[in-house]
């Protein structure tokens, strides 16, 4: 598998059945506020870390576990990423992934690039000097990353035209207040029976004393509430007065039926636990009690669930495939992140190289099969007409290098 | 190395993979709760007196794609039947009768609008049959499959139709159908309609020598700040109910101005500390949006907020009735009085630690 073909398939289902959507209006007013005033306060920060958020770009690093099944014994680094996002619609990932292969005994390294706005996406497969031109899939939203840590992009009903998180617990049958505990010290909110098809408990605390900055956001699956994904900001820097991630951690619960398995995985995973428990392989900075906390509280207690007859646990694969980004938990550094008055978009279409063969996979009258990078760049400018593109001298701010 | 057969469960995980939508629809069902899953055939309690075919071939976009499974209930004590997964949200699943007397039967139908954009679908549905047996309860999962492949005579570009605008902007978004067979000219097409009101479709070009090709642009005003979604149609002579052909559109309209940061938040230490802080205002790209007063949305005793040359300043007053926490949402007007943007306030007094 190479970045020119990946696809994030987790959308399509989700994509299909908004196809088949009726009207639907949400606006920011209709909306009735919690009576408990704590509450209330909660949600105003989490409406305050979305607007920050609404325009970023910044770079990552993010390490996958170790695990018996692939040969890695400690965590080692999964993908270097740059993103940027604007909440105009436009957003762009520059990826380095590393894919081992413990069959052929092989690390492999890819690297993406992908461009997308409105209806489209671009993506240019670096290694294999050609690009392609597809409908947009909301990979831009995919994988283990900082932007969703902020609460951004949660909205699995609409993966391409997300509500804000504030929005999805706003639609809750009932918001409750929960108070920090030793082992984190944030207050949150629980929402309970939030009418989605894939979430339906949301419970998300925030960090009043780092400018109110959402810190956890754990959310649970309607048909058996079983959490599912669980993001944490485990460290936290100041930009120029405004407290951004330095390191989080994504949990997507990938969940093996214990029946399904032919042999004894669930030990295996137990012995993946133990290892990545030790840390070892992370960058310092990781490698706190927090970061530990949550490893044990979010894997090692979901390794197996005897009732359910299930298996989780680190190192699981969200689906077949030796990419590095399909493992869970990730943790990640934040490397640099700077706000955005202006998308980027012509900043970074100015990196790629020119005479860069693509194929449309629209297979249309307007883009023909083989064209240039230049036909297919053009179509991202089009689109974001509405959103001149600017340089970076547009940035807000110097941003943390 | 031993091929593990995995059933990767939740439709909420984040893939990453290659994969035609038939993977993803068998990849996708989520694992019933506990037992192991059987074929409709090899059920204990209930047997099947007679199936449609599990693969109803090709349907038309739109379609629906079903099949009817007849049970019998073989046991000798009443059967309760409930649905435990499907494969997706899309598939309407019914049994005639959830709880089924011995001998009696009960029929499942299966069945989804067809859908283009896989070779093959393949779609799953898990129930459970629980009986009784002297005090204690029996339970076993039974699974059916649906397959189908899409048929459709022509395809249309962009199938998302997206439109990001700031309030009360003019949008738009041009769509291309084409047929499949180049020398398939299009059908006749009566109306294209948009359910968003205000908005309308017009056809863009009529080219004689392309006669499989049509390009289309819908426009309107973008309303409200939010997200609003409605369908692009287009009808058929002679057919005013059903569209030949529809799209979404989805709008989602934006304050002209953006905050940094998103909002305004206190940690005073106590109910007699003020403090002020300041949000800088961000004009979007193409916008001339010069703000000109800020108001708070409902007022408020403790918090106020005044415009200087670098953007708006938030005060939190003090004031020994101050409750420990608070909220309120301030609001920036232009010369005229109309929204350039609403950011969050926000105060908790804790004596909680940073946590590091």
């Amino acid at each position: 598998m190479t970045p020119f073909h990946r696809e994030a398939v987790w959308i399509l289902v989700p994509v299909a059945m908004q196809m088949m959507g009726a009207e639907t209006v949400r606006g920011q007013g209709a909306r009735t506020e919690p009576d408990d005033v704590r509450v209330r306060s909660i949600m105003a920060m989490i409406a305050s870390t979305e607007q920050t958020f609404a325009a970023v770009e910044w770079s990552q690093t993010a390490y996958v576990p170790p695990t018996a099944t692939y040969q890695r014994k400690e965590w080692v680094l999964g993908t270097q990423q740059d993103r940027y996002v604007s909440d105009g619609g436009t957003w762009g990932i520059r990826e380095v992934g590393h894919y081992w292969d413990p069959e052929d005994k092989v690390d492999t390294i890819q690297s993406g690039f992908y461009l997308g706005a409105a209806g489209f996406r671009v993506t240019y497969g670096v290694a294999e000097k050609r690009g392609m031109l597809t409908t947009l899939d909301g990979y831009h939203a995919s994988g283990a990353n900082m932007w969703r840590a902020m609460g951004q992009s949660l909205d699995l009903d609409h993966p391409l035209y997300p509500q804000s998180l504030s929005s999805l617990l706003y639609q809750a049958k009932r918001l409750e207040y929960i108070e920090p505990t030793p082992d984190y010290p944030w207050p949150g909110v629980r929402a309970f029976g939030i009418s989605q098809k894939f979430m339906a408990d949301a419970e998300v605390y925030v960090d009043p004393s780092h400018g109110g900055i959402i810190r956890r956001v754990r959310d649970r699956r309607p048909h058996d509430q079983v959490f599912v994904r669980d993001l944490i900001v485990l460290d936290v820097q100041n930009l120029d007065g405004i407290w951004v991630p330095r390191t989080f951690g994504t949990l997507l619960r990938a969940v093996y039926p214990v029946d399904d398995l032919e042999h004894p995985f669930s030990e295996q995973i137990a012995k993946d636990v133990e290892t990545a428990m030790t840390m070892k392989g992370l960058p310092q900075e990781c490698q706190s009690d927090l970061t530990l906390r949550w490893l044990r509280e979010s894997v090692a207690s979901q390794v197996v669930d005897k009732e359910r007859r299930h298996v989780s646990g680190p190192g699981t694969a969200l689906a077949k495939g030796k990419d590095a980004s399909l493992f869970t938990p990730q943790i990640g550094v934040v490397t640099s992140i700077r706000f955005l008055d202006r998308a980027p978009t012509e900043a970074w279409i100015a990196e790629l190289p020119e005479d860069f063969p693509f194929a449309s996979a629209l297979d249309d009258t307007r883009h023909s099969a083989q064209e240039t990078a230049e036909a297919a760049t053009k179509i991202i400018i089009d689109s974001t007409a509405d959103w001149l593109p600017a340089s970076h001298d547009n940035a807000h701010g110097g941003g943390i290098q | 190395m031993k091929k593990r057969r995995l059933v990767i469960a939740g439709l909420s995980l984040q893939l990453g993979v290659m994969g035609s939508a038939r993977a993803l629809a068998q990849a996708q069902n989520e694992p019933p709760k506990g037992g192991e899953v059987q074929p409709a055939s090899e059920l204990q309690s209930l047997a099947v007196v007679s199936a449609g075919p599990e693969s109803v071939g090709v349907v038309k976009q739109g379609q629906v794609a079903s099949r009817t499974i007849l049970f019998r209930n073989k046991s000798l004590v009443p059967v309760a039947i409930e649905i435990v997964s499907k494969s997706c949200s899309c598939l309407d699943t019914t049994f005639s009768r959830p709880f089924v007397m011995p001998g009696e039967t009960t029929s499942l139908t299966v069945g989804t609008a067809a859908l283009p954009g896989a070779d093959q679908w393949l779609h799953q549905v898990t129930f459970r049959c629980v009986w009784s047996e002297g005090e204690s309860s029996k339970s076993e999962l039974g699974r059916v499959f649906l397959s189908y492949t899409c048929a459709i005579p022509f395809v249309l570009v962009p199938e998302h139709a997206v439109v990001t605008k700031t309030v009360g902007d003019m949008g738009a978004v041009e769509f291309d159908i084409y047929m499949l067979g180049s020398l398939d000219p299009l059908p006749e097409i009566a109306d294209v309609t948009c359910t968003i009101e205000g908005w309308k479709v017009r056809r863009l070009d009529r080219d004689p020598m392309n006669p499989n090709h049509a390009r289309f642009r819908a426009e309107g005003r973008v309303g409200s700040v939010g997200y609003q979604e409605g369908t692009i149609q287009w009808m058929a002579p002679g057919n005013e109910s059903q569209p030949m052909l529809k799209t979404p559109l989805h709008i989602t309209s934006l304050w002209p101005l953006r905050s940094m940061p998103g909002g305004a938040v206190f940690v005073p230490h106590g109910p007699d500390e003020s403090m002020t802080k300041a949000v800088r205002l961000i004009e979007r790209a193409g916008v001339t949006a010069k703000a000109w007063s800020v108001s708070l949305v409902e007022e408020s005793e403790w918090v106020s907020a005044s415009l200087d040359a670098e953007g708006v300043k938030v005060t939190l007053r003090a004031g020994e009735k101050r409750p420990d926490f608070g909220s309120a949402r301030a609001r920036v007007l232009d010369a005229d009085g109309k929204a350039l943007l609403e950011f969050p306030i926000a105060w908790w007094t804790a004596a909680t630690s940073p946590p590091r």
